[in-house]
């Protein structure tokens, strides 16, 4: 397999296991690591391949030192008298092959509980991820002690390089689709390992429709904006990325709050100058198509083929399944509660306008673990948090050592 | 339209009269093709009339493959075609009753005959007589040289069951009918990889002969070889000099575009193509690439009279003369699901 982190070469199974080991075991939170992370974040500003990508830059400011000393204090919070955090080990990493920040994160979480890691990337290459590669390597000149820390590699389809790895992990992260969680899971990994799993999501966003139809122009405009970024960034295909469209109030109000948002999101679309690959464009149109005929769509909308609106008549037995581009159904109810009762286990992320604090966490007591994880305002859906799929990662990548003396 | 002159039609007035059956068309699928009427609901609703062409409510090729949509009894099903389709790709899959059936051959002869002239040809086929035999008969390959013998006669067979030339047949069927016009039909690659990478230059003589071919060329261009070159190679390697291509898909089967003049296909009387821009799905003026939509008044028994082809194209004549300049290219979706992963 071809190693790209720390050193661009070829290398063996057993040769890449024998060098991560040999690297020293740190405490979370150390200052040699804490150090790392924040250089590379700063070169990941400032270097010019880097900034012509928004989600590198995202990701830059997201392990920036600041914010690195504020998940430190986050961190401590769930040490106590009683409890020492300890790092679980070798963490393997399996990341998505094509969103491709994730790795860092995964590793960024993994390597501050003061783990070992070994990355697996699939042998798609994208310019995003050999920037982070190249700039990771770089900053490694200064930070010796990360030296044999992390190792990233690359390989297909080979299944005795997974097990290999997997055999010798204290713990195993799989992100992606359900079928790579499902067959990554046949092979074994050590009895006092843990795993854990990001299978395949689906995300919704509740708008009020009142408070579009209240909101100023320009206000409308920003949340156009941020809507854009949900849905765009990452062709819609990320988990969080919203593909249901709820507005809560009467059936005029979310009318009229349906065709002011449209609107605003075509102009956004202009401002930011998206296009659509033909290719997606007819995907797309195919998929409408198949809608209106399986799923209860009531009206079409679709200005040209960047966004394609279907309404739906009833939320009941919502259909998950979705093409991604730019391509949203939409629902009108009631309350915030009615969308409950088809909440299931498969729903991530819920983004939101117009609600009170208070409006949400009622809507989250009511779910009570039926689905949804996270509730973030409408423009954050993409934004990486150490609260994820309903997961602590800051305490996931480390055991609590009970230390009792009464 | 089959009283009407294969070669020349004039524009307007077959428009005019094309409009008229593809109305009355889509009313006969929304009344009888529970799908279609839905479709229609959602995507045109309030739908009535077009008064032009471009008006008449298209679907999407790709809904001949998850959807299988007909517009007649199920007691009346007389042949379900089926597309060939790559490898892990769902086959499309057309409802054909008799009626549809018999207007598609009736459609066909027509066009045919307009290169062909009335007299049944002696016929020599690119491709090996295994492909008519079992399950593979309502390939999309199987039907088009079924569709073709009609205006042939003395049918040989050019290729063996592992598509290899047979020498000798086809040297015995051009001593027998070589010196006078025979026909030949064969899928573009099938001709290609069976008559010019087979077999030697100067072999055969095929200067009497007509070939009809058709099929995509994606495994030519991966070759580098266009249809320019294609019919220059084919000139010096067995001075076969009359080609036509023939542009058509197994979701409307009759209604076929032929080469008339070298690299322009043509409508014919029961057919017609609009070009549509990829993004916003309008109607673009001649001369401007974009996505073919094609129409066909011959499909009853299944709502494929109006589709939107995931084919490229351009109208380069006035009476509806076009290029076929690809397929679309294949959209690469990023996301969390990572099919990549998922065969580790």
């Amino acid at each position: 397999m071809r190693q790209v982190i720390p050193l661009e070469c070829e290398i063996g199974v057993a040769e890449l296991v024998d060098a991560v080991r040999s690297a020293p075991v740190l405490e979370p939170f150390s200052e040699p690591v804490v150090e790392f992370c924040a250089a590379l974040a700063q070169a990941i500003s400032r270097s010019p391949d880097a900034r012509r990508y928004p989600e590198l830059q995202a990701l830059a400011f997201w392990m920036r030192r600041s914010a690195l000393q504020q998940l430190a204090v986050e961190f401590r919070r769930l040490e106590s008298d009683d409890v020492v955090l300890a790092p679980r080990g070798l963490v393997f990493h399996l990341p998505p092959g094509n969103v491709d920040t994730i790795f860092l994160y995964s590793w960024l979480l993994a390597v501050l509980g003061g783990n070992r890691n070994v990355l697996r990337l699939s042998r798609r290459e994208s310019p995003q991820v050999d920037i982070l590669c190249a700039l990771y390597r770089d900053t490694l000149a200064q930070h010796t002690v990360l030296q044999n820390n992390t190792a990233v590699v690359r390989y297909g389809h080979e299944t005795e390089i997974t097990a290999a790895l997997s055999a010798v992990c204290d713990m195993r992260v799989i992100w992606g689709g359900d079928e790579a969680v499902r067959t990554i899971r046949t092979i074994p990994i050590p009895p006092h390992a843990r795993e854990l799993t990001f299978p395949d999501r689906f995300s919704l966003c509740a708008m009020s429709a009142q408070a579009v139809v209240n909101a100023s122009e320009t206000e409308v405009d920003k949340l156009a904006d941020s809507f854009h970024n949900d849905v765009y960034w990452f062709d819609q295909a990320a988990c969080s990325s919203p593909r249901l469209l709820v507005w809560t109030g009467e059936v005029d109000t979310a009318a009229n709050a349906s065709e002011r948002f449209a609107g605003a999101l075509s102009r956004a679309l202009d401002r930011r100058g998206v296009t659509v690959q033909p290719g997606l464009g007819m995907q797309k149109l195919t998929f409408s198509y198949r809608a209106a005929i399986d799923r209860p769509v009531v009206a079409y909308r679709s200005p040209d083929s960047r966004l394609m609106l279907l309404t739906l008549g009833t939320l009941e037995k919502l259909e998950r399944e979705h093409c991604g581009g730019g391509l949203l159904f939409e629902c009108r109810v009631n309350t915030l509660g009615d969308v409950a009762v088809v909440v299931g286990r498969k729903d991530q992320t819920l983004t939101h306008y117009g609600f009170a604090a208070d409006e949400l966490r009622v809507f989250a007591r009511r779910l009570n673990g039926r689905g949804i994880d996270r509730m973030v305002p409408v423009g954050r859906a993409l934004d990486f948090h150490r609260f994820w799929d309903g997961h602590d990662l800051l305490q996931e990548f480390v055991r609590r050592v009970h230390v009792s003396y009464m | 339209l089959t009283s009407l002159d294969p070669l020349f039609v004039p524009c307007a007035e077959k428009r005019q009269i094309l409009l008229q059956h593809l109305n009355e068309l889509t009313l006969h699928h929304a009344a009888n093709c529970p799908e279609y009427k839905r479709i229609l609901s959602v995507m045109h609703p309030g739908f009535v009339a077009a008064s032009t062409l471009a008006d008449i409510p298209y679907l999407p090729i790709g809904l001949f493959k998850s959807h299988l949509l007909l517009s007649v009894p199920e007691a009346d099903i007389f042949r379900v075609l089926t597309s060939s389709g790559t490898t892990g790709q769902q086959p499309s899959r057309v409802v054909l009753d008799r009626e549809t059936a018999q207007l598609q051959s009736r459609a066909l002869a027509h066009t045919m005959q307009g290169v062909l002239g009335n007299e049944r040809l002696p016929m020599l086929i690119w491709d090996s007589e295994d492909i008519l035999k079992g399950d593979k008969r309502f390939s999309a390959r199987a039907v088009g040289i079924l569709g073709m013998m009609s205006f042939g006669r003395q049918f040989t067979y050019a290729l063996d069951a592992g598509l290899q030339l047979q020498r000798d047949r086809v040297r015995e069927f051009l001593e027998k009918f070589g010196s006078r016009p025979f026909l030949m039909f064969g899928f573009t690659f099938m001709v290609w990889q069976g008559l010019y990478q087979q077999a030697a230059a100067g072999e055969f003589d095929l200067s009497q002969g007509v070939l009809i071919h058709s099929g995509g060329w994606k495994k030519l261009v991966e070759q580098a070889v266009s249809p320019e070159e294609f019919r220059r190679r084919l000139d010096v390697h067995c001075r076969l000099r009359r080609i036509h291509n023939f542009y058509g898909m197994v979701e409307q089967v009759g209604g076929v575009f032929l080469e008339k003049e070298e690299g322009c296909l043509f409508p014919s009387n029961f057919s017609d193509v609009i070009v549509r821009d990829p993004e916003t799905f309008r109607p673009v003026p001649d001369g401007t690439p974009g996505v073919l939509q094609v129409l066909s008044v011959l499909p009853r028994s299944y709502p494929g009279h109006s589709i939107l082809t995931e084919d490229l194209g351009v109208v380069m004549r006035e009476n509806g003369g076009f290029q076929v300049l690809g397929r679309i290219a294949k959209a690469e979706v990023r996301g969390c699901s990572d099919t990549a992963a998922a065969r580790v």
